[in-house]
């Protein structure tokens, strides 16, 4: 490439940047505008074309390779036209709508190259683009071609070509190398400057051309599409990101789309696989345009319907009334657009410092010149030969893209592993905690349950053994005349050692059995009934739980019992004793029926108030009545369903 | 040994409360089917003196000076199973006699008893008789029945039930050849139950229609069927706990 040439280039590159920016307008302004600049450069002037048929012949030098860019052209011919046609003297590259607008179907390109001598290594032709697919021909004689030549041709315009050149085809001197270019659907149609020389050096050029132009531009597609499935794929997974399943989208279609370029026999009929490839790219752009704004976090419903009504609207367009101008518009709306989500989304990444946000810069900061170069030259203001970025910058861009998603997702992940982290150790900070409290619990518990129990014991030596063991100390005391009385002194003792027994046993009765007691009560009491020569009729029941039973409230009870029956013992003269228990509309009822003198005092005794007292402590009711055997019934009434009744703790 | 003899027991008190002893002394002397073969203040010589001699009867303090009279009424137990063993409890309470009854007692008598009443516990136990107070009998019945539904033996508890005569009077049955559960017969059963709701001897006969002396005769067995598995329960345990490796199996 001369000079000039890289200095249009790079003035295009200038130009493209703006033009992307401009977008639409500009892009239709320079669909025209430009193409007559290219046309004055590149075709020669009347007088030049005069001379067309005489144009020199190009010495070629044995060991190198030499590049013809000046040629003569002939369009519409079948067979090789003669050198006395109407040939057009003009200099490669050449676009057929530079001078045969609008034309399709054949254009013959004719060379005249001199061999000082045949040369004895193979030599070859070599066409770094002929579009869409060409045949050359040397001194009249038909060489290969790939593909074919007529509809559908087989669509070589991106794709170099090699043509091997059979030794015996050159002669010395004179040669005519002949170029048959035929057109195909919608394409730029011409011809770049052709190479010819030893076909070990053109080899090297051809395949690295090839790589680049096609063998990477495959693998880069393939990789892009796999990309694209891999997001796609993880957004089925995960429906709520919409970004990643946008951009997989993108990515799929985008693949796809560039394979038009590489694809010189695609699957599908041509028309089918252009409309295919061209649907790809526009909703590949717009796809991209969804994503920017799901990555940014906006949405507003509008530019969605904008986006949704261009992917209608553009292949629409494109099948039912293929305008330029239309087409240019519509793209100049997508590019806009795109532009637009595009800086917002690096206007956030910027404003938000996001994290790992510079790979989309860095990928935006690539594919927008990469992009306005790729427009450029589609516009015809690049070389013939440009080779195009974005099949290369899109599989980057993606990839930046990816590369930064792929960061949230692990960071993410590292998120929820620290939680993870914390939630155990908290929970297992909790559970000491809980652990530690119970047992605080359970020890306080334990102290009071230990405290309460004392004091039971406390108030028992009191109420029990102590009163009794101190009665038997005054009694001893005694100042009276009449000296000590004995065997009241034996009683009281007796009885502090029975209220002792009768202790120990309340200390080992279930709660609320009242069946447990009474035995027990008997068997304690048993030996002075004997000694009293009192008759005792056991007339107890099962009885069920009594609800307030608890260990002080049995204990009141025993106080109770104890004391009725010391007081048939003492004062009744009775010689039979019932001792009932049965259960009466919904209540226990505790009985003793002697059949002694009956009641004779005229008020309550000091006892009776004493057993009243202890009653009313733990909800009971005590009745006196007079028995069927004509002595006293006592009655101690005890309630089966719960009641409020005073806390025994602060009981006396 | 339902038949009353006529002979003199011989009777060996082990009491540390000199007064105590005394008074206990003065019982058994007081009465002519009594006679007084030894008397200790201590474990060691009471032990000592067991080595050589057989007595009928012991009447044994728990807290002793130098030990429990538990290991003396268990060492009398191997060495004399004819001996009848008591204990002089100060309150009866459970604990105690539950104790006293798993080394071996077949009874107990309150220390505030009258001398009297002391003398007809002795022979009374001589005469096939055994002591028991609702509070134990309550005891007995919490005990046995979660060990009958644990051990899922209840099928075996009731298979002397159901071939058990009820107008017999039950002294046939075999409930003991079980020895890690204590089975007991329908009978022992509900004597129990009536013991534990206050009814006395003479009641329970009364209404099952059986003698005052086949309601003390189930007592003392079940004393005997507490001895005996108090002791292998003691073996079970040990086996399950590995210390009787070499026996376990054939114990089992």
């Amino acid at each position: 490439m001369d000079l000039s040439n890289a200095l249009r280039y790079w003035r295009g590159c200038v130009l493209g940047w703006m033009l992307s920016l401009l977008a639409g307008v500009g892009v239709a302004g320079a669909q025209v505008a430009p193409a007559h600049a290219v046309l004055s450069a590149n075709t020669l002037t009347p007088a030049e074309q005069h001379l067309a048929g005489l144009s020199p012949a190009v010495v070629l030098p044995q060991g190198g390779v030499t590049v013809l860019s000046e040629a003569c052209v002939l369009a519409g011919s079948e067979a090789p036209p003669g050198a006395e046609a109407p040939w057009l003297h003009l200099v490669l590259p050449h676009r057929w709508a530079q001078t045969h607008p609008g034309y399709e179907g054949t254009m013959w390109y004719r060379f005249r190259v001199t061999h000082t001598q045949v040369p004895q290594a193979p030599w070859a032709v070599y066409l770094p683009r002929a579009v869409m697919n060409a045949q050359v021909w040397v001194n009249g004689v038909p060489m290969a071609y790939s593909g074919s030549m007529s509809t559908p041709v087989t669509r070589n315009w991106y794709v170099p070509q090699l043509v091997q050149i059979p030794a015996g085809t050159w002669r010395e001197g004179d040669n005519i190398i002949q170029v048959k270019v035929v057109s195909g659907f919608v394409s730029r149609n011409g011809l770049a400057p052709i190479q010819v020389g030893p076909l070990s050096q053109l080899e090297a050029t051809y395949k690295w051309q090839t790589l680049i132009q096609v063998d990477a531009v495959h693998f880069a597609n393939v990789a892009l599409f796999a990309l694209g499935l891999f997001m796609v794929i993880g957004w089925m997974r995960d429906r709520g990101q919409h970004a990643i399943g946008f951009q997989g989208l993108a990515a799929m279609l985008s693949g796809i789309g560039t394979t038009t370029l590489v694809a010189a026999n695609p699957f599908l009929p041509s028309v089918v696989w252009e409309n295919v490839s061209y649907i790809a790219v526009v909703w590949s752009q717009l796809l991209t345009c969804l994503f920017f704004w799901r990555f940014v976090g906006r949405r507003w419903w509008w530019a969605d319907v904008l986006v949704y009504g261009l992917m209608v609207a553009a292949p629409l367009t494109h099948l039912i009334a293929p305008s330029t101008w239309l087409l240019a518009l519509l793209f100049g709306v997508i590019y806009l657009v795109l532009l637009i989500s595009m800086a917002q989304a690096i206007y956030s990444v910027i404003k938000t410092r996001r994290r790992d946000g510079g790979w989309l810069l860095a990928g935006c900061a690539v594919l927008v010149p990469s992009a306005a170069h790729d427009l450029i030259f589609q516009l015809n203001l690049l070389p013939f030969d440009t080779v195009y970025l974005l099949p290369y910058v899109g599989p980057f861009m993606m990839g930046c893209i990816f590369y930064m998603l792929a960061g949230d997702y692990a960071r993410s992940r590292r998120a929820l592993n620290r939680i993870n982290d914390n939630l155990a150790t908290t929970v297992t900070k909790r559970e000491n905690e809980l652990r530690e409290s119970f047992e605080r619990l359970a020890e306080l518990e334990r102290a009071q349950a230990v405290s309460a129990e004392r004091t039971r014991i406390l108030r028992d030596m009191h109420d029990g053994v102590g009163a009794h063991l101190t009665s038997a100390l005054r009694q001893l005391q005694s100042p009276r005349d009449a000296g000590v009385d004995l065997g009241l002194v034996t009683q009281t003792l007796r009885d502090s050692l029975d209220q002792l027994k009768l202790s120990v046993d309340a200390l080992s009765l279930a709660p609320g059995d009242v069946v447990g007691l009474l035995a027990s009560l008997r068997f304690r009491i048993t030996p002075r009934l004997k000694a009293a020569g009192l008759e005792l009729v056991w007339d107890v029941q099962d009885l069920p739980t009594w609800p307030e039973g608890h260990a002080p409230a049995l204990r009141q009870l025993q106080y109770i019992l104890f004391e009725g029956l010391s007081n048939v013992l003492q004062h009744s003269g009775a010689t039979r004793l019932v001792l009932g228990a049965c259960v009466i509309d919904g209540q226990l009822d505790v009985s003793l029926s002697d059949n002694g003198r009956g009641w004779t005092g005229d008020g309550e005794g000091q006892g009776l108030q004493a057993m009243r007292a202890r009653a009313s402590v733990i909800g009971a009711n005590i009745v006196l009545a007079t028995s069927p055997q004509g002595g006293v019934a006592l009655h101690v009434i005890l309630p089966l369903h719960a009641q409020r009744w005073t806390d025994l703790s602060s009981a006396a | 040994m339902s038949a009353v003899k006529q002979d003199v027991w011989r009777v060996v008190l082990v009491e540390d409360n000199q007064a105590n002893r005394s008074f206990l002394e003065t019982c058994v002397a007081g009465h002519p089917q009594l006679q007084l073969a030894a008397s200790f203040g201590t474990l060691a010589p009471a032990r000592a003196w067991f080595a050589e001699h057989e007595s009928d009867l012991l009447l044994v303090d728990l807290g002793l000076p130098d030990g429990t009279g538990l290991d003396l009424m268990r060492d009398v137990r191997q060495r004399w199973p004819a001996c009848d063993m008591l204990v002089v409890s100060m309150f009866g309470d459970e604990e105690n006699v539950l104790a006293s009854i798993e080394a071996g007692a077949v009874g107990y008598v309150h220390k505030d008893d009258e001398a009297a009443d002391i003398a007809d516990t002795l022979l009374a136990v001589k005469r096939g008789a055994s002591p028991i107070s609702p509070m134990i009998a309550r005891h007995l019945l919490r005990r046995m029945q979660p060990l009958a539904h644990r051990t899922g033996e209840a099928p075996v508890a009731a298979s002397p039930v159901a071939v058990l005569p009820a107008s017999t009077q039950g002294t046939e049955d075999k409930a003991e050849s079980t020895s890690e559960t204590i089975v007991l017969s329908r009978r022992e059963q509900e004597v129990l139950e009536f013991i534990a709701r206050g009814f006395s001897y003479a009641e329970i006969a009364r209404q099952q229609g059986i003698t005052v002396h086949t309601v003390q005769t189930y007592i003392k067995k079940l004393y005997g069927k507490l001895a005996v598995h108090s002791r292998s329960e003691a073996v079970y345990e040990a086996n399950r706990l590995g210390l009787l490796d070499t026996f376990g199996s054939k114990i089992r």
